[in-house]
């Protein structure tokens, strides 16, 4: 059985990635402190003897949320824009890439003005369409109509980068 | 409307679809591929929340207090820790209980005489595990007497061996290495066979694939 000092370095050494990991998974920062907590818990009754790693506990919290996440109606999961995992292939095991992640935080560098605010108010902060429409001053349509030149930009984008 | 309209359709109004639809349109590779782009955007808000020292602090306090009150596990004490020891008290165990319920048995049948006839004892008590499903469950579990078993650090082919017959179906592995990956795995054993490989599948290096009675592990 682990140690609590065992437990208390392994919790402050590697906490704050794994909180990240679950946050990005679930779209949520508390529930993502339940879902570390609950690792961190399930580590008490085992025998760890060194066996435990930053690798195994992010492994531990991705599968956590994935089966949080496959017990969601799958219409929530499109609306909340829940990562989908085909149960026959390994498609979530490197889910989310840094890279893109890193491109997509920047969507202003690679969308016309408007059009990457819209992407980002509906995507990054989602907010909805007539909230998006409001404040921006436009009609719905033609929030629509950025979101849809987006996409075919950002399929581009990601053929680029292979 | 074309594909990438109908995802965006899809995105703002789920509702008018059905969990089929939207499953086909996630299984398309045009649409899965933005769609997985989109959740990526989604999850990008939260990729640049790294807690700071403090918080994982306050989180380390939160959690520490839950250690204290967590009630002590019982332990095996030292000389009755080894493997023959916990085994001889299982079976020790179960031919108490087996006495007890052959003498309810056969006091029922002295004080009840024109009840109807109880044929066996297992009409009485309820079946209670063998000394061989006994030793199965301390060979790989931690947990005592319980029905879920709990594999530590346990070669996938041991694990599958043991759950197969469960289910009943046969396992194939396609390559000798998926035998040897080791995973800490806790089985319930009321789920179903399509939830136990849809959990097996989210650990990294493992697929595992039904075909009729066959479970195919990749």
């Amino acid at each position: 059985m682990a140690t609590n000092i065992e437990i208390e370095t392994l919790f402050k050494s590697n906490y704050a990635v794994m909180h990240r990991l679950a946050s990005m998974l679930l779209h949520d920062g508390e529930s993502a402190h339940d879902i570390v907590h609950d690792v961190f818990t399930s580590l008490m009754d085992k025998d760890t003897s060194g066996s435990v790693d930053a690798p195994y506990l992010l492994s531990s919290v991705r599968n956590r949320c994935l089966n949080r996440l496959r017990d969601i109606d799958v219409r929530e999961r499109f609306k909340r824009l829940y990562i989908l995992c085909n149960n026959e292939a390994d498609e979530c095991d490197d889910w989310p890439d840094e890279n893109l992640l890193e491109v997509l935080a920047h969507c202003e560098d690679w969308l016309p003005p408007k059009c990457s605010r819209v992407f980002c108010m509906r995507f990054r902060e989602e907010m909805k369409t007539d909230e998006i429409a409001s404040e921006l001053g436009m009609g719905e349509r033609m929030v629509f109509k950025h979101l849809r030149h987006a996409l075919d930009i950002l399929r581009l984008k990601l053929n680029q980068n292979g | 409307m074309d594909k990438f309209e109908s995802l965006l359709n899809a995105i703002e109004h789920p509702e008018n679809y059905t969990p089929d639809e939207l499953e086909r349109m996630a299984s398309d590779p045009e649409t899965s591929e933005i769609y997985r782009a989109l959740c990526a955007a989604r999850s990008s808000a939260f990729s640049g929340n790294m807690l700071e020292e403090d918080d994982v602090e306050k989180e380390w306090e939160k959690f520490s207090k839950t250690l204290s009150k967590r009630p002590k596990k019982w332990k095996f004490p030292a000389y009755l820790s080894s493997r023959r020891h916990i085994v001889a008290c299982a079976v020790i165990g179960v031919v108490s209980v087996s006495m007890l319920a052959i003498g309810v048995s056969m006091s029922m049948k002295m004080n009840h005489a024109d009840s109807p006839k109880i044929e066996k004892p297992s009409d009485v008590v309820k079946p209670i595990l063998t000394t061989s499903e006994l030793s199965d469950i301390y060979l790989d579990s931690t947990s005592v007497m319980k029905r879920d078993l709990v594999f530590e650090n346990e070669s996938l082919d041991v694990i599958l061996d043991r759950l197969a017959p469960h289910y009943g179906v046969k396992v194939n592995y396609m390559t000798d290495a998926a035998k040897s990956i080791r995973l800490f795995y806790k089985w319930d054993s009321s789920i179903s066979l399509d939830s136990l490989i849809g959990q097996l599948n989210t650990f990294e290096r493992i697929r595992l694939h039904r075909d009729g009675d066959t479970l195919n592990v990749n």
